[in-house]
């Protein structure tokens, strides 16, 4: 699934282990997240939104067929 | 996030003091262990290394940082599926080479292997109960 973690993160001004620490993982998950190699659980994914302060959507992609 | 709590690096730094902890905690249990048990101090091995154990649990689950999270949680679930993949396949090529040399009489397979053997078989036997507990209680 693609995501726009990085982009929004580079927005914030933030490091990998700011945003780790500012939803409760570890900067390596913020990492695999942001190198579209771990896709984040329901409930990661509302932290990251919440904190962005956005919807699900306007971070994660997807990619559904047709 | 309050202002006495720990930058995002400041809390990474903690998150490498407390893992490198925990490892240091296992290393010196295990090792203590078998220095003790090679000088003939068995007792002492048990407690160092229960020392050690408990030690790792301690520090893991008394800090409030995050040391592992639910990426870590499905890297062990990918490992272990992986793992119980390779044992099974494993397990079917030496059940059926078990068979076949069974009839065989010139072919002895020696105890420890077929010992082996009922390991991996009874680890499947494990799984299959753990699954039906873990389906069951969800």
């Amino acid at each position: 699934m693609r995501n726009h973690v990085r982009e929004r993160r580079d927005e914030a001004e933030l490091s990998q282990a700011d945003l780790a620490a500012a939803v409760g993982v570890t900067r390596q998950t913020i990492n695999a997240i942001e190198r579209d190699r771990y896709d984040p659980s329901i409930e990661l994914a509302f932290k990251l939104a919440d904190f962005f302060d956005c919807r699900i959507e306007d971070i994660f992609d997807p990619e559904l067929d047709g | 996030m309050s202002d006495h709590e720990p930058t995002g690096t400041g809390r990474l730094a903690k998150v490498r003091r407390y893992r490198r902890l925990m490892y240091a905690c296992i290393g010196v249990g295990v090792g203590g262990f078998l220095v003790a048990t090679e000088f003939d101090y068995p007792l002492v091995g048990l407690v160092v290394y229960w020392a050690g154990i408990l030690a790792f649990l301690g520090v893991w689950k008394g800090t409030s940082v995050t040391l592992y999270d639910e990426r870590d949680l499905d890297l062990e679930r990918r490992a272990s599926l992986l793992t119980l993949q390779i044992a099974g396949a494993v397990g079917l090529l030496a059940m059926t080479t078990l068979v076949v040399t069974d009839q065989l009489p010139s072919v002895d397979v020696p105890e420890r292997v077929v010992g082996g053997f009922l390991a991996i078989s009874g680890l499947f036997v494990l799984y299959g109960i753990v699954y039906t507990v873990v389906r069951y209680r969800r």
